[in-house]
């Protein structure tokens, strides 16, 4: 009775959905019973998409599977199927990981609120639906599972309906989530009346000929904007912030990390193997634009907030953005530094969430301007939120440096290699992007960590031990990707990039050989060979790195006439570490009586910035006014512009 | 050739934007958007049709060149599609149910706390 | 302008067609596989016999009668027994949902085990659904009782 290894997506998908109804059943009576299925179902889905890695990765395979034995008649699918390769493997590692931590971190953090069988299986019915997302080979059955996450994260967006708008909150998402479904379900439908398929291989060979007329085209915007509302891309970010703001911190990790990266692999199957369009300009041009104007209005929009987890939903979706931009572009180099950044982001972007998370679970606060000085009392999460804003700021020896580099790379060479001025542009707005984030994360840093503890929190403790170790295993893998970044290529984005950019192995494997090239389908899209730029190490930086903090460590300690390692110094006569260079401005306006508690808060870090573009500020807080109908104006007239702009364009 | 039921189609869709668009109360939100799911689910139904076709059920004993039927499979996207249509209505109003046990009211205007 | 007598027009007449909207759901549910409708078409129409109830006799007797409890641990075994059924073929060696029970003689396949699952799964989240909205926000109402029936509705 031995289980062939063809059956392992099908399994690793049930095994998700099976944990969740077991939780159901037995979750109300025994906790130990409850935490006990989910992690096993985790585990258990995570274990299955790892032992795929040798055969799918490493020698290549496409794994094909009819569900029900619904083998294709006379060259027409008939079943619905799953396909899994490179491309799907890379996503399904990515979540199953994220899953898994979220699933630790949830046991401890979520252990005060009642009603936890629900939660877990709500949970585990988010990580399945994610899961059969990716690996399906069937576009009805990628709606479906699309309407399934949805739902699972309004419900748990609105978990704690105690806290202040939470149900506004999850109202809000779905509401202009159902928005972006139906464009998906309008599509699929104008899709099958011109094909009369919904398998994505046969889709991909049959749709060449049709390519001109316009119901395609009109398919292809729809979905792409329906993909983008999954993905939260620039007219529905919004949604993101308000969601974020109020669901629990390991929701936040899905909804971030996982839930994006579903409307991005919409994406990338739609643009590179269903419609193969890629190469028109058109199409570059609208994906890449909604990329950079994401990226760079949200990262505006960050140094306006009071709340830490909404300040981090913004940033998000700036490098949300930046995995759009770096799709669009049309190379295989960038295709793989978005799917580089993609894994990136997931990663130190959970870390962030997580670690605000147990600020909440410590101090129950989550504003701005009242925390500060927490260093001192949580110093292990404070090291490990200094090394995701590290990680998201694109500092040296981590990995959102080696991402954006390529991102960089990438925008550049295609700048220069087509003479256009557009991706140049592109290039300088992620750079000026990415000095933004790390200005924002100073603020963020100085007004919860370093800085004065206010007199409220002055008995936080450290959170325990079984709340970091989730935490610390996204650390390392951070500190792993971004060190071996040449590993990561070797293994994991080039083949998944040219499993993205190889439409004729997809569609042969699925239908048997032959039947691409028989429907006149055109061979593999573009130069699969990707060369890195630039002659640098990431341990020579880390080294570097190192000697320059030493130096510094040492002329502060030989600077200042405090002996090191007191513990008595009472806390208004600790000077912050790391200061801003806005802090000796505040200096005469304090009286010098230490023992007043004025710390330098959020807002009043950056205060000229912000004073001198006071009417862009001031617009886009009037412009995100918290209506629903005013969301769903923009995302009707985004879906508008998207449908006119293809018609006319593509 | 006149095809009244995809004109239907579009109009529903678009009515179900406008509803969500322009009006205040939470509880038209959640018509509007039960009227798009339906929009959609009539276009996906109209997709299928063929002219003079019966319906798709037979014993297969009976099955015969002549036969002509409608395409099945949209008929079964259009159940599927209902049934997450059902979904979407139950969870928004539970939704608003609890959003008017908490503000009092079900505004649009007055429910904006989460803003800027 | 509240109804605060259920009258007894309501009541019978709830009383007459309750059993035939649960035959009729439960004959849709069985029929699946062969016949338009299935599992989620044929739980809804059983759970809508729950509606009539709701008229007749209220919130109070309705909350009595279901037992909602009940109704949650049971619908989740259902999905199990499901899923269950899907995945034995996998293990003998098919791929995922085959039809491996087949008597073409009596039309009973593996879909109609599936079939009855799922309509008893929808059956018991519907209802729950429907006593947990009806309740909520109409919990101070006070259902006068049924005995005299000679007042008139205000």
């Amino acid at each position: 009775m031995t289980i062939s290894m063809a059956h392992f997506p099908i399994l690793a998908i049930m095994v998700l959905f099976l944990g969740a109804f077991l939780v159901a059943l037995f979750g109300r009576k025994s906790e130990v019973l409850r935490n006990g299925i989910s992690f096993l179902a985790t585990g258990g889905a995570m274990a299955f998409m790892l032992a795929l890695i040798k055969p799918v990765m490493i020698d290549g395979e496409v794994i094909t599977y009819w569900l029900g034995n619904w083998a294709p008649v006379s060259g027409w699918a008939i079943g619905i199927s799953i396909e899994v390769d490179a491309l799907s493997l890379f996503f399904g590692l990515v979540i199953t990981v994220a899953v898994f931590v979220s699933c630790i971190y949830a046991f401890t953090y979520m252990k005060e609120d009642d009603s936890l069988a629900n939660y877990f299986t709500l949970f585990l019915m988010l990580s399945g639906s994610v899961l059969g997302l990716v690996l399906s080979g069937d576009l009805f059955n990628m709606f479906v599972m699309i309407e399934i996450m949805t739902f699972t994260a309004v419900a748990l967006t609105a978990f704690r309906n105690n806290y202040e708008g939470a149900i506004e909150g999850a109202f809000k998402y779905l509401a202009v989530g159902a928005l972006g479904s139906t464009a998906v379900l309008t599509g699929i439908a104008i899709l099958y009346c011109q094909l009369h398929t919904l398998n994505l291989a046969q889709i991909a060979a049959t749709l060449p000929q049709y390519a001109d007329s316009p119901l395609t085209i009109m398919a292809f915007g729809l979905l792409f904007i329906g993909f983008g509302t999954k993905a939260f891309i620039f007219p529905f970010h919004p949604l993101a912030a308000d969601a974020h703001a109020v669901a629990p911190a390991s929701i936040s990790l899905m909804i971030s990390g996982v839930l994006t990266k579903c409307g991005v692999y919409g994406i990338i199957r739609l643009v590179y193997v269903l419609f193969q369009n890629v190469e028109v300009p058109a199409v570059q041009y609208l994906v890449v634009g909604f990329g950079t104007v994401s990226m760079f209005i949200c990262v505006t929009m960050a140094f306006n907030q009071h709340n830490f987890k909404r300040l981090l939903a913004f940033h998000s979706i700036s490098q949300v953005g930046y995995v759009i931009a770096a799709i669009g572009l049309g190379t295989a180099l960038g295709l793989s530094s978005g799917l580089y950044h993609a894994m990136n982001h997931t990663l130190f972007k959970g870390l962030l969430f997580l670690t605000a998370g147990a600020v909440q679970h410590a101090t129950g606060s989550l504003d701005l301007d009242r925390l500060g000085g927490l260093a001192k009392k949580m110093p292990k999460t404070c090291i490990l939120f200094l090394i995701g804003a590290a990680s998201i700021s694109g500092l040296p020896p981590f990995n959102g440096f080696a991402s954006k580099w390529y991102i960089y790379q990438a925008a550049f060479e295609k700048g220069s290699t087509s003479g256009n001025f557009f991706f140049i542009f592109v290039c300088v707005v992620a750079l000026i992007t990415s000095v933004l984030t790390l200005a924002s994360f100073i603020k963020v840093a100085q007004s919860v960590f370093f800085g004065q503890l206010s007199p409220e929190f002055k008995d936080t403790k450290e959170v325990s031990l079984a709340m970091r170790i989730p935490m610390w295993i996204l650390a390392v893998l951070c500190i792993f990707t971004g060190l071996l970044p040449g590993k990561v290529s070797e293994y994991l984005l080039t083949p998944a990039t040219n499993a993205a950019m190889n439409a004729v192995n997809y569609i042969d494997q699925m239908m048997g050989q032959g039947y691409a090239v028989s429907h006149g389908v055109a061979g593999s899209l573009g130069d699969t060979a990707v060369t890195f730029a630039g002659v640098w190490d990431p341990v020579i930086w880390l080294l570097l790195l190192f000697c320059v903090t030493c130096a510094v460590a040492i002329v502060a300690i030989l600077g200042s006439n405090r002996k090191l390692g007191t513990r008595e110094a009472p806390a208004a006569l600790q000077e912050p570490e790391k200061v801003a260079p806005a802090e000796a401005k505040y200096e005469p306006f304090f009286s010098g009586e230490e023992s007043v508690y004025s710390q330098v808060g959020g807002s009043d870090l950056f205060w000229g910035f912000k004073h001198n573009l006071k009417k862009y500020f001031s617009f886009m807080h009037d412009w995100h006014s918290g209506i629903v109908n005013d969301y769903a104006l923009y995302g009707v007239v985004a879906i508008a512009f998207v449908l006119v702009f293809c018609i006319a364009f593509v | 050739m006149l095809q009244v039921n995809y004109i239907g189609a579009f109009c529903l869709i678009v009515l179900g934007m406008y509803c969500m668009i322009a009006k205040k109360n939470l509880m038209k939100t959640c018509i509007g958007m039960g009227m798009m799911d339906y929009g959609v689910n009539l276009l996906i139904v109209s997709v299928g049709f063929h002219d003079g076709g019966t319906a798709p059920i037979f014993v297969i004993s009976e099955l015969s060149r002549a036969s002509f039927f409608v395409d099945p499979v949209p008929q079964a996207l259009t159940l599927t599609s209902i049934v997450i249509g059902a979904c979407t209505t139950a969870m928004a109003l539970s939704l608003v149910i609890m959003a008017k046990k908490q503000y009092g009211t079900i505004n649009t205007e007055q429910i904006r706390r989460l803003n800027g | 302008m509240k109804l605060k007598k259920k009258s007894i027009i309501v009541k019978c007449a709830a009383d007459l067609f309750l059993p035939l909207a649960s035959i009729f759901g439960i004959y849709v549910v069985m029929h699946g596989n062969t016949s338009p409708g299935g599992g989620f078409q044929g739980g809804v129409l059983i759970a809508s016999a729950l509606l009539l109830f709701f008229l007749a006799y209220g919130g109070k007797k309705m909350k009595s009668t279901f037992h909602e409890g009940f109704l949650h641990s049971t619908e989740s075994l259902a999905e199990v027994v499901y899923i269950v059924v899907a995945l034995i073929g996998v293990f003998a060696g098919f791929n995922f949902c085959l039809n491996f029970i087949v008597f073409p003689q009596f039309q009973i396949e593996t879909a109609m085990v599936m079939n009855d699952a799922v309509g008893y799964h929808v059956m018991a989240g519907v209802i729950c659904l429907l006593i947990v909205m009806l309740t909520t926000l109409n919990s101070d109402d006070e259902d006068v009782e049924e005995g005299s029936d000679q007042k008139c509705c205000k």
